[in-house]
């Protein structure tokens, strides 16, 4: 069957092929010689100067204070499961303990810095390290410490509490730490 | 167009052109014999002044590196040169092609060199062997120290010339290093050399991006004690704080106008992307799920943003087309993808896929179709970045417990380390050409 | 209640049944017509799509290009090494051996299971076997009588060499050189083509080529200069001349190693 339909095809098509087969017939016939002569350069029009980019020169040293931020002896630091920022039961009861310290302290600021291990992307790891420290915020803030006492900042995986891989070091460093802002 | 001929066989068989005689089959070539072009690299030569073998060697190494990357050639053996090697012959007349086709080169590449005091003249030509004309041809004159520059500047012209499209190796890679004790941003050769510090923060710098011109760089930086976003004229030095706004301020992207900045912003409580002025004026929210929304990257005709979202559960790979705000999901098949790289010429995205604890390298096309795996550890290799002619990929690798930057083919093939020993190197980030 | 009418097929798909009819014999007519002058002409051959080509073979260059090369295979045959074992026909499997292991322990767990061991193991033995048998077969069926000579497997002649055609294109295939990165985009590479005209005198001298069709790519069509030029003088003599030979330059083949490749 698809046999019959080129065929048919075939001969649809005879009429005008036929017209342009013919005309295809009346090339112009091949030049002569073949290899192209070596091409004379023209010495100098194709020769141009080209002065080089410089370096870039470093910059002048520029002091760069990070904020003071220091843990004390009541503030305890709280734990995450992988790839998880909701609070688990030791948290909970970790977050009541600082929040009984927050209530003793009603003068001191706290900055929450939210951690991850180092597993995962950088941007995703700020993103899920902002996660903890605001749920962590959120649970203070709901046993009644003053929000406006309470900031946030992630430190993604840039801050590990415990160097290396494996386990142990990740389970330590996928944390929210609570620091008095002095 | 086959049938077509065939047709036409067949009609003038059938009697309307009885005259015509039938020609021989036609000879078909579907493959070329080498897929790799002989290229004979010849040692540059001194031509007027005292002779600098070092000099020669930088210019000669950084060459082979650039060329042998490009993957377009087949060096052949030095060993086999013949006495025009050894001649300086930086016109047509002067070389005796004859030698070269003996030994099957196509293109060779000679030159020479002169040193004045601290100033480095270059003669650099690339040869067409079989037809026996100059291709290309240029003087640089620079330093001494610029002799690396100057042979990349070469090798992007060669590239030019025998691709139609310039390399990208006179340019710079930007990146984040703790070759100082902290994270810092830094600037340095493609080939790793001559690395600058371009920050001294004393804090965390993160994720680097060039402006379209190569002129300025988007930073992020923790030394106000927040993730900030920040903006670097390179040549001024002159740096300005952009977008401090409460919560993250990360992941900032020049739009390939120049004119917008895509970044991921968390003032309203949870990560999303926005799109700021250059200033860091907000413009525009662009994200509204709940769920991490990081990594914008742009298409480079500017009208869609790759990015990561977790609004699935696990961070998976979205585009957002900005004319509608419509978003639709281009990964499918891993389980933590993050970082997308859309290509120069748009054809691709790039991105990183952990699987089974560890960080590989993929591209995809932008439909979402013909997705394949680059590179195959070892270590984590995270951040691609393409290169602005869209031939290679720079990323970052931590395999052997130090972190180092990479580069390969955009096909995952040659792939090789880029930065010189000291420090943690990662984020890297490709300029365009200088 | 009404009285329910006969079904009647819906006319609208027969307008008109004559019309049909007509086109139909129409179109038989035409089709016998061609078939007549496909038998007439010799044509049939003609309409086979080129892709169904034999499977590619490695030119040996060293042999002299002859006017009727002998038919054979391409390389010499090793000494036929003995069939292990006879093609047999593949066993069947017993209906036991297709009961999954699971489903028979279901029952009773406990004494069943060293039954459904045993029973895995035969099963795993037979499918070893029925492979090893179709293994066998496919040898055998793949081996080619000791005597057949070393030649081109289209060749029809008896002169030990290969065709004229099949010479140049060797020659100049082996002289092209063109890397894949030249070209870059994949899709490019997959339909890019040019024709050359070439015309090789007795002495194997390139005479003349014309591009009959550019490629449209620069760097392509320079690489496709740059191999003839380097073929400009074959290494042996032709015995016949050949007079304006359409060439035809593509990556098909690069393509399907690059689809194997990934």
């Amino acid at each position: 069957m698809r046999l019959s339909r080129q065929v048919l095809a075939v001969l649809m098509a005879t009429l005008l092929l036929a017209m342009v087969g013919c005309a295809s017939k009346t090339t112009p016939e091949p030049a002569p010689v073949v290899p192209p002569p070596p091409v004379q350069a023209p010495p100098t029009t194709d020769v141009t100067q080209q002065p080089v980019v410089r370096g870039v020169e470093s910059q002048p040293v520029q002091s760069g204070p990070v904020a003071d931020h220091q843990a004390v002896a009541g503030l305890e630091r709280i734990y995450f499961s992988y790839d998880q920022f909701t609070l688990e039961d030791a948290a909970r009861v970790t977050l009541e303990q600082n929040a009984v310290y927050l209530r003793s302290h009603p003068k001191e600021k706290i900055v929450i810095e939210g951690h991850c291990d180092e597993r995962g992307s950088d941007e995703y790891n700020l993103a899920l390290g902002e996660r903890r420290a605001v749920t962590a915020k959120n649970y203070l803030v709901s046993l009644g410490i003053a929000a406006d006492r309470l900031s946030v900042v992630s430190y993604g995986e840039e801050q590990p509490l415990v160097a290396g891989s494996g386990e142990e070091a990740w389970s330590k460093n996928r944390r929210a730490e609570f620091k008095v802002v002095r | 167009m086959r049938i077509t001929r065939r047709l036409t066989a067949l009609l003038l068989l059938a009697g309307l052109c009885w005259s015509v005689t039938a020609t021989a089959a036609d000879l078909e070539i579907s493959a070329p014999g080498q897929q790799t072009i002989p290229l004979a690299l010849t040692r540059f030569l001194p031509q007027a002044g005292a002779p600098a073998p070092a000099v020669a060697e930088e210019l000669n190494a950084a060459l082979a590196a650039d060329l042998d990357l490009a993957g377009l050639f087949r060096f052949l053996d030095p060993q086999a040169f013949l006495g025009d090697a050894g001649r300086i012959g930086l016109f047509s007349t002067e070389v005796d092609f004859e030698q070269w086709r003996l030994l099957g080169a196509e293109v060779l590449i000679k030159g020479a060199y002169s040193v004045q005091g601290e100033q480095l003249t270059v003669e650099a030509r690339l040869f067409d062997v079989p037809n026996g004309r100059l291709l290309a041809g240029r003087r640089f004159v620079g330093r001494t120290l610029d002799a690396r520059r100057i042979a990349h500047a070469f090798a992007d012209l060669i590239l030019k010339e025998l691709t139609g499209e310039a390399g990208p190796f006179d340019a710079r890679l930007a990146f984040i290093s703790t070759r100082s004790g902290h994270k810092e941003l830094w600037l340095m050769d493609v080939d790793g050399n001559n690395p600058i510090r371009l920050t001294d923060h004393r804090s965390i710098v993160l994720n680097p991006d060039f402006s379209p011109t190569g002129k300025e760089l988007l930073f992020t930086s923790y030394r106000a004690g927040n993730p900030d976003l920040y903006r670097k004229e390179i040549f001024s030095g002159s740096e300005a704080r952009i977008a401090s706004y409460a919560g993250l301020n990360i992941a900032g992207r020049y739009s390939p106008d120049g004119s917008t900045v895509a970044a991921t912003l968390s003032r309203d409580g949870d990560p999303e992307l926005y799109l700021l002025a250059r200033d860091g004026a907000l413009r525009k929210r662009l994200t509204t799920s709940f769920g991490i929304d990081v990594d914008p990257n742009w298409s480079p005709d500017g009208r869609q943003l790759a990015f990561v979202s977790s609004r699935l559960g696990s961070p998976q790979i979205f585009i957002l087309t900005l004319a509608d705000g419509a978003t639709r999901r281009l990964t499918a098949n891993g389980k933590y993808d993050a970082t997308p790289a859309w290509s120069p010429k748009g054809d691709r995205i790039a991105f990183t896929r952990q699987e089974g604890g560890r960080f590989d390298i993929y591209s995809i096309r932008p439909d979402g179709t013909d997705e394949r795996r680059l590179t195959f550890g070892p270590g984590n290799l995270e951040h691609p970045r393409w290169s602005p002619d869209g031939r290679f990929l720079v990323y970052s690798s931590d395999a052997g417990g130090k972190k180092t930057l990479m580069v390969m083919r955009a096909d995952g093939t040659g792939a090789r380390k880029v930065t010189a020993a000291g420090g943690d190197a990662s984020h890297p980030a490709w300029s365009p050409v200088w | 209640m009404t009285a329910v009418r006969p079904l009647r097929p819906s006319s609208g798909l027969h307008a008109d049944p004559r019309a049909g009819r007509f086109l139909g014999a129409y179109l038989l007519s035409l089709l016998l017509h061609a078939l007549l002058l496909l038998a007439l002409t010799g044509a049939w051959r003609g309409t086979v799509p080129r892709e169904d080509k034999p499977p590619v073979y490695y030119i040996d260059l060293v042999h002299k290009p002859v006017l009727n090369p002998q038919a054979g295979r391409p390389e010499p045959r090793l000494p036929e090494q003995p069939v292990p074992t006879p093609p047999a026909p593949v066993a069947s499997v017993e209906p036991k051996a297709t009961i999954p292991a699971k489903l028979a322990t279901t029952g009773k767990p406990a004494s069943k299971t060293a039954d459904s061991h045993v029973s895995d193991a035969l099963r795993k033995l037979r499918d070893e076997q029925a492979l090893q048998q179709k293994f066998a077969a496919l040898r055998q069926a793949q081996t080619v009588p000791m005597d057949t000579p070393v030649g081109l497997p289209d060749a029809k002649g008896n002169e030990a060499g290969i065709s004229t055609n099949v010479y140049v294109q060797a020659t100049i295939q082996q002289n092209w050189a063109l890397s894949p990165y030249v070209l870059g985009d994949p899709a490019k590479m997959a339909r890019i083509e040019a024709w050359v005209r070439i015309t090789y005198g007795k002495s194997g001298r390139l005479e003349s080529f014309r591009f009959e069709k550019e490629s449209g790519d620069t760097q392509f069509d320079e690489s496709i200069k740059r191999a003839l030029v380097k073929s400009q003088q074959l290494p042996n003599p032709l015995p016949v001349r050949l007079e304006d030979v359409r060439l035809i330059f593509n990556l098909k083949q690069l393509n399907v190693l690059a689809e194997l490749r990934r």
